[in-house]
């Protein structure tokens, strides 16, 4: 795997990263929001130029790891910042907006994993003969026949 | 899930926060930025991961409104020199501090619990 893939990878995660950090921050009034999307931003920073990381699968899946296992404390972080009418309406935005994040990390990284090699189906089922199921059928008919 | 906690009790990133705190104070580094403890406290714990986003900078957070943190955003001319975005600068308070020292002793007091007289 290329350099170029893998460290597109990282990039399209500090993106996600970016994008999700906008949302949870909307809305708020403060300082705060303003504080944490560029304290985020400093700290991707910081990683993107970090000399001890090396471009890769494995940083790339740290930076995801970062993003996706925080978003609980993002979100209640959010909560402990936003106004009670911020709050209802929040609720379920970020839910959703969480949920969305989750299945687009999810779906970045099978991109750059190897096609996986898919095994040969099962032999098909031997064809039973029209007789026996026939034989069958009177069978399991007689049980709910009438006694004579 | 929310997990309730007693107020003013910390949960083990934080103290770990505050103990890494205080030993880049005794090596002569007052501040750091978010990234730095984060590449401490892997380095530190021996955890291939780097802590998450949402969590260390909750918990940062958290010890600064308990008075045992306080921030500040560097200089802007240093950081525009450098090129780079501007980083919020943390440091341990005296609360800290003393924080710290307590909870030294208690893990101290933990392992070595002190002999008492038995009844006769």
């Amino acid at each position: 795997m290329g350099a170029g893939v893998t460290g597109s990878f990282m990039m399209v995660v500090f993106a996600l990263t970016r994008g999700w950090v906008r949302m949870y921050t909307r809305g708020l009034s403060g300082d705060a929001a303003e504080g944490r999307r560029a304290e985020i931003e400093s700290d991707i920073w910081d990683m993107q130029h970090d000399s001890d990381l090396a471009p890769g699968v494995v940083s790339g899946s740290m930076a995801l790891v970062r993003l996706i296992s925080g978003i609980p404390d993002d979100i209640a972080w959010h909560f402990e910042n936003a106004s009670t009418e911020e709050q209802v309406m929040a609720r379920r935005g970020l839910s959703l907006a969480a949920a969305t994040v989750l299945v687009l990390s999810l779906w970045s990284v099978p991109s750059f994993n190897r096609r996986l090699d898919v095994p040969p189906c099962a032999a098909p089922l031997p064809q039973v003969a029209a007789s026996l199921q026939l034989e069958v059928i009177k069978c399991v008919g007689s049980l709910f026949s009438l006694p004579r | 899930m929310h997990v309730r906690r007693k107020p003013g009790s910390l949960v083990p990133l934080e103290i770990d926060i505050c103990r890494y705190a205080a030993e880049l104070h005794k090596e002569g580094i007052a501040d750091f930025h978010g990234y730095d403890m984060a590449k401490q406290l892997a380095t530190a714990t021996s955890r291939q991961s780097l802590a998450a986003y949402g969590t260390l900078y909750r918990a940062l957070g958290r010890l600064e409104d308990m008075g045992l943190l306080k921030s500040r955003w560097e200089d802007p001319r240093l950081a525009a020199r450098e090129g780079r975005p501007l980083r919020r600068l943390y440091a341990l308070t005296a609360a800290g501090h003393r924080a710290v020292r307590e909870i030294h002793n208690a893990a101290v007091a933990a392992r070595h619990p002190r002999k008492g007289w038995a009844p006769a």
